[in-house]
């Protein structure tokens, strides 16, 4: 059955691919029968049947891709400047301000040490308040190392996408202040 | 960092500031991130890795329980003048590394199917470049958190990168990959990073997790047990029972063997693990896996006589500890045999794609600008091909000066000199000539290899075989690097 549910991935991913940009029920009709087998991995083997199903999918993806490259058409290199200008007009450079250094240590450490002391506040709290007065547990052990780097990952992706440094301070205090609230009711 | 030109319209001003944190993260952490992905993508066959250092080692698929007992006498046997062990581990036969191998707090030696000692365990370039990846070659601990938090700013790359690209999903099966080598790099950059995303999520956050654990653990350390870390580990993988030095005779694993064997007959054996051997305190761990599970195995303990004690309970027992073991595997990608180490390699490689395109995508459009790029380029070259051509080197080194050849200071020194020259003589740093340089010592070690060692075992093989493709792919980019560079 295992296997079943794996070719049926690989079906779905190939309907995913024949209706993207085209047949758009195609492509709905490919997630849908993603989901629902991996839902049937779940079901059948629990969280390694999961992985073993996104894993395929990744893969049969990944060859897809692969397929477009070799079939990709061969254009000339030469470019005009308004195709040179749109291909360079998403990637981000910083403001020619010198080397900022100040600014930039600042953003370093707000978006580092500051966010890794707020999620570890944070998690610590939940620990806190999923033990209650019992001794550590490996529930709420594992709650809390797990918590830590999704809060991080979290705030310092938020952190990067504020344009201030000062607005920079707020997603660690919006991690930080809800921590003590549970650290007190805990 | 995206060059497509999907997006040209004037993007809203979150995906503009989620592009600039997306490259500043990139910077920042980039070049460490493309170390850790390649040598990660590396080591997920390390067992594959570690058989083709050693060629020549016997190998027996089985260790039966009367060998393993045998072993330990034998092992403790050549520890005579040394410090008396507190561990020691008997490393099962497997199908990825069909060689038991016997360790303790001072040496390692592989042994036969009779448990004898068949030579020393002096996989170095392997282990090396494991400790690449597991902690940078630093002090474990301070080097597991350094790579904890990038495993962090991977993920909130990844985020960012999401967050940059409004059409991500719309573009996801487009690559023009023989268009405009900056349009090219910029599709090769977005649709890997699409179609690898739950991959390097998995693995960055799994990453972090492993490496950051040890943050964590020493903050509950100090809040409830005065310090002491080994309370807060034994919470998900069990107490070691009370010490007890007065001497007794070594442990009866043999027949903590056959028990596992009879009593949970699902099981395969990876490791024993005796704590204190020799003393009125010594117990024995047997990890065994379990098929299909994302755990990395049970380990089920034993007294000295062997009699059966109990289980830590990571198969079955609270979710905490099933879900902290199952980081490992799935983290290593050693959950579900060759085709998953395969696909981990191969997403591993696209991650460090992914890394490299990435900030070459911003170096271009900096020399676009008019900004000083040239020492910035020719670093960059350093770290994507110079760390691989270190990696191949060192692995000459091992071959030419033996296993303790001082394999982390020859790395470290070629990085440093690259970067040296990179920054005063950047003209001097050719990619194209690190990119051939690179292949041509992987088709040499591979061809060496085989030639040298004649070992027709099909993974050592595959491997000679793999590096020998690899070569040939690293030098036809490079010859159509070098033609896109004298056209454009």
């Amino acid at each position: 059955m295992t296997g079943v549910a794996i070719a049926l991935i690989v079906i779905a991913l190939v309907l995913v691919r024949t209706g993207w940009g085209r047949a758009r029920r195609v492509a709905v009709a490919g997630w849908a029968l993603a989901v629902v087998s991996l839902s049937g991995l779940g079901w059948l083997d629990g969280a390694w049947g999961i992985a073993v199903g996104v894993i395929a999918a990744c893969f049969v993806a990944l060859l897809m891709i692969a397929y477009a490259a070799l079939t990709s058409p061969s254009r000339p290199v030469r470019r005009s400047a308004e195709t040179t200008a749109a291909l360079f007009e998403n990637v981000a450079l910083p403001e020619n301000n010198g080397l900022a250094i100040g600014r930039r240590l600042l953003v370093f450490l707000m978006v580092v040490p500051l966010s890794f002391l707020a999620a570890q506040w944070f998690a610590f709290a939940l620990n806190a308040a999923m033990k209650g007065d019992m001794a550590l547990d490996a529930n709420s052990v594992a709650l809390m190392m797990f918590v830590q780097p999704v809060i991080w990952t979290i705030l310092m992706a938020w952190q990067m996408t504020l344009s201030g440094t000062r607005a920079m301070l707020l997603p660690p205090a919006l991690a930080a202040v809800p921590g003590i609230l549970i650290w007190m009711l805990a | 960092m995206d060059a497509g030109m999907s997006n040209a319209n004037t993007p809203p001003n979150l995906v503009k500031r989620a592009l600039a944190g997306h490259a500043s993260i990139g910077l920042l952490a980039g070049a460490l991130i493309y170390l850790i992905a390649i040598t990660g993508s590396i080591i997920v066959i390390h067992e594959r890795w570690q058989r083709w250092e050693q060629p020549n080692i016997a190998e027996s698929s089985i260790l039966t329980p009367a060998a393993a007992q045998a072993s330990i006498s034998a092992a403790l046997a050549l520890e005579q003048g040394l410090p008396k062990t507190e561990h020691l581990y008997i490393r099962m036969p497997t199908h990825d590394l069909p060689r038991a191998v016997i360790t303790t707090d001072n040496k390692a030696w592989y042994l036969d199917g009779e448990g004898r000692i068949a030579g020393r365990e002096a996989h170095s370039w392997t282990e090396f470049i494991m400790a690449l990846h597991i902690n940078l070659t630093l002090p474990v601990v301070l080097g597991m958190i350094l790579v904890g938090i990038l495993g962090v700013a991977l993920a909130a790359l990844l985020v960012t990168g999401v967050l940059a690209h409004p059409k991500i999903f719309k573009d996801a099966f487009r690559l023009r990959a023989r268009h405009d080598p900056q349009l090219a790099r910029a599709d090769w950059h977005n649709r890997l990073g699409v179609w690898t995303l739950p991959f390097a999520l998995a693995v960055s956050l799994t990453g972090a997790f492993i490496g950051l654990s040890y943050a964590g653990a020493g903050v509950l350390a100090q809040a409830y047990t005065s310090g002491d870390l080994e309370p807060v580990y034994a919470t998900i993988f069990g107490e070691e029972p009370e010490h007890d030095a007065a001497p007794a005779p070594l442990p009866n694993i043999a027949r903590a063997l056959e028990t596992v064997q009879t009593r949970f007959p699902e099981t395969f054996p990876t490791y024993v693990v005796v704590h204190d051997p020799g003393t009125r305190g010594q117990f024995v761990q047997i990890i065994a896996e379990h098929p299909r599970r994302l755990i990395y195995g049970e380990a089920y303990s034993f007294d000295g006589t062997g009699a059966y004690v109990g289980k830590v309970g990571l198969s079955d027992g609270t979710f905490g500890r099933q879900a902290a073991a199952s980081t490992y595997t799935l983290h290593f990608g050693s959950f579900g045999g060759l085709p998953i180490e395969l696909a981990y390699m191969l997403f591993g490689l696209a991650l460090s794609a992914i890394t490299a395109t990435g900030t070459t995508l911003w170096l271009r459009k900096r020399q676009r600008k008019g900004l000083p790029t040239r020492r910035l380029n020719a670093a960059w070259s350093v770290v994507i091909w110079g760390i691989p051509l270190a990696l191949v080197l060192t692995a000459w080194l091992r071959a030419l000066a033996g296993p303790d050849a001082p394999l982390v200071a020859a790395f470290w020194l070629c990085i440093a000199l690259g970067l040296l020259v990179a920054a005063l003589e950047p003209a001097r740093i050719q990619q194209t000539w690190l990119m051939k340089a690179l292949g041509v010592s992987l088709a040499v070690t591979g061809l060496t290899h085989a030639v040298y060692f004649r070992v027709f075992a099909a993974g050592t093989m595959a491997l000679n075989l793999g590096l020998i493709i690899a070569a040939i792919m690293i030098i036809m980019i490079a010859r159509r690097s070098a033609v896109a560079q004298e056209v454009s």
